[in-house]
């Protein structure tokens, strides 16, 4: 449900925040149902698994809510809280042991709201979609992150300079370094 | 052909991306007993914990073992131990010479570089480590980054100074004045020791389970000018 004011209009965020950290269990939760989409992508590409992800997840919600009172009132919440979800999630992946990556699996279906593409064309489109994805997970750490921040999980470079906690200038430089690594992966730099 | 953005865009959409709603389990946790209460800023133990060192350091052995508890507090443990304890310090096996393009395909965590290149950079069992040197003075600074958190101190003298500083977000240490070790927690769960050179000052945190580690003959202010240039 969603957190109301007495005026019975929808709480702006700063306004949940302001309420979470004064124990209104409504407001928080309304905090988690807003951003918990994306922040189960966040945990996604790093640990490449739903139900760690989810974990992942859930404990960045919790830990992010014990540090509420950190929070400085007047910034955005979402790449705050997708800081933690990204930490949470590298610890989570190194803590198992697990040094090597699990590509990210493709849905059965095309997102809702596409036309259904012909079987060839599915397949055309899956193959060409494995590729671009292969290549990203090619990328040296330092352009991968970047990469996936802005165009897989479609980031401001603002909220993926908090996140990787880098500079935009080191942002907008890494993404441009990254593309051309890329198309080299892809064999297209000489396009 | 789409442009290569377009591309990734569209190859987004095309992910199998997971879709739960955490809501009820993390409100679950968050109103298990004695957990609902947003958690004091961290900042704040941290400034208990620099007046407790202080405190600590002037009283007796039991006291300091009560600060070490608060020091706990804040993810990094110190203990004070005898001097009878302080290791080699022969010179550091830092591991292969690798390039910067080299080290960045070799581990497996972004690396941060500062702006100013380094002289070497070695690779030695998933870990980076950075040295510039300065003339005939030898190694005046090396910067580590190491797979695994949990950093544990040791001092090992009464006047070493202790004292947590807030940096890239997260509480680091900066440890002076007298010999120390510093161990840390490797993410295969086993105990490290990665001071080795004890005539310099170190500042040392951890970030999204990496410990950073900066060793240098400078003073803080100048330690934290470096950190401010890694990106």
């Amino acid at each position: 449900m969603v957190e109301m004011s007495v005026e019975g209009r929808p709480l702006k965020e700063s306004e949940l925040i302001n309420n979470a950290k004064d124990g209104v269990v409504g407001a928080y939760e309304q905090l988690v149902r807003d951003n918990q989409g994306v922040a189960l992508r966040v945990a996604y590409l790093v640990v490449r698994d739903h139900g760690e992800a989810e974990d992942v997840t859930q404990n960045a919600f919790v830990k992010a809510f014990q540090s509420l009172g950190r929070f400085r009132e007047g910034e955005p919440f979402r790449p705050w809280l997708l800081k933690i979800v990204r930490n949470e999630a590298l610890n989570r992946r190194r803590g198992s042991g697990r040094w090597e990556q699990a590509t990210l699996r493709l849905a059965a279906e095309p997102p809702s709201g596409d036309a259904a593409p012909s079987p060839e064309a599915a397949v055309v489109m899956g193959e060409q979609t494995r590729e671009v994805l292969d290549a990203v997970d090619a990328l040296p750490m330092r352009y991968r992150s970047v990469i996936e921040a802005r165009f897989l999980l479609d980031l401001s470079e603002a909220e993926t300079a908090t996140i990787l906690g880098l500079a935009k200038g080191t942002v907008k430089s890494r993404t441009s370094r990254g593309l051309v690594r890329l198309r080299e992966i892809l064999g297209e730099d000489d396009v | 052909m789409f442009d290569l953005e377009a591309r990734l865009r569209l190859s987004s959409r095309a992910i199998d991306w997971p879709d739960a709603d955490v809501s009820r389990r993390v409100m679950a946790a968050i109103q298990a007993p004695d957990r609902y209460q947003p958690a004091r800023p961290r900042w704040a133990l941290a400034a208990v914990a620099v007046v407790a060192v202080v405190v600590g350091l002037l009283v007796t052995p039991t006291g300091r073992e009560a600060v070490a508890n608060v020091l706990e507090l804040v993810g990094i443990r110190v203990t004070w131990g005898s001097t009878t304890e302080v290791p080699n310090s022969a010179r550091l096996d830092l591991g292969d010479v690798v390039s910067l393009e080299e080290a960045e395909e070799l581990v497996d965590f972004e690396l941060l570089v500062p702006d100013r290149s380094p002289d070497l950079i070695y690779h030695s069992s998933g870990s980076i480590h950075m040295v510039w040197e300065s003339g005939d003075t030898g190694t005046n600074l090396l910067y580590s980054q190491l797979p695994g958190s949990q950093i544990f101190a040791k001092v090992l003298e009464p006047e070493t100074g202790v004292q947590f500083v807030r940096l890239r977000g997260v509480e680091g240490i900066w440890i002076d004045g007298a010999p120390h070790l510093l161990q840390v927690i490797g993410a295969d769960g086993e105990l490290k020791q990665v001071e080795t050179r004890l005539s310099a000052n170190v500042l040392a945190w951890d970030e999204g389970g990496i410990t950073h580690r900066l060793e240098t003959t400078g003073s803080l202010e100048e330690a934290l000018k470096f950190v401010s240039e890694l990106s």
